[in-house]
């Protein structure tokens, strides 16, 4: 089964990326292009939505990591919302689950986004 | 369930388009012989990372190749071999990667062999008549 890739941005620089599949050496090159576009924008976080995500392969996991660190020279955010177990083990194995980027929900990172917005608006009013 | 199934047998060109295909097959017949979905997904992604790591590493022609797959199931076990006629390579001799290393800074090369090491119970490796022969034995669990 192939990769459907929907990316869509429900808030004001968030960007969602919902997959659907399997992410193996095949379907990550289709992914990496697609993400290069969204990252040629500017992005305050990006989020993968895996619920349906049932597969992924060390291919998968290198792109993974090419976004975070992408993300990380601009100071956004990387999340990840719904992992399967299987998807878990694997990630946890290769050491690519960083604590602060991993959501047991949709609504949790929205909550985390939420509020990391509002911090930041925050600290950009006391400075002005 | 019982019944011994013949064991499952794949050849596959050195063409990284053909490793889907092995892989679905291998899953297929792991899944109808009762194998449980933890052991199906290890067995299956360590496949691809044998097989894509062999394409894309072991051959230094541009001629075509045969590896060849098989899997063996007995009631506890599954045993998966993978051989091919690439460059001598031990992934068992292969140095770990780095994980500690921030994520950012990571080299990618290694992880998919760290994942089979890590996936599979027991690796072997050897060298025969100008082959190299995987062979990684997996215990199944109990169907949930």
């Amino acid at each position: 089964m192939p990769l459907q890739i929907d990316i869509a941005e429900p808030k004001p620089g968030l960007v969602q990326v919902a997959l659907d599949g399997r992410l193996d050496t095949d379907t990550s090159v289709t992914l990496e292009k697609r993400l290069d576009e969204v990252l040629a924008k500017s992005v305050r976080a990006v989020r993968f939505e895996m619920s349906k995500l049932s597969y992924i392969s060390s291919m998968g996991i290198r792109v993974l990591f090419k976004t975070v660190k992408a993300l990380r020279q601009r100071k956004a955010m990387f999340h990840m919302a719904g992992l399967q177990p299987q998807i878990k083990k694997v990630l946890e194995i290769a050491q690519a689950l960083p604590a602060e980027s991993v959501f047991a929900s949709v609504k949790e990172a929205d909550a985390y986004f939420d509020a990391m917005q509002k911090k930041a608006l925050g600290r950009a009013e006391d400075d002005s | 369930m019982s019944r011994t199934r013949p064991p499952w047998r794949f050849t596959l060109p050195n063409d990284l388009a053909a490793v889907a295909r092995a892989q679905e097959s291998l899953e297929k017949y792991l899944q109808e012989g009762g194998v449980d979905p933890e052991t199906v997904y290890s067995a299956g992604l360590a496949f691809e990372e044998i097989a894509t790591n062999v394409i894309k590493y072991g051959y230094d022609d541009d001629l075509e190749h045969e590896i060849l797959a098989e899997a063996i199931l007995s009631p506890g076990a599954l045993v998966l071999r993978v051989r091919d006629d690439g460059h001598e390579f031990d992934p068992l001799r292969a140095p770990p990667p780095d994980l500690d290393a921030a994520i950012e800074d990571r080299p990618i090369g290694g992880l998919g062999i760290h994942l089979l090491r890590k996936l599979a119970e027991r690796l072997s490796y050897e060298r025969v008549g100008g082959h190299n022969v995987l062979t990684l034995w997996f215990e199944r669990k109990p169907k949930s």
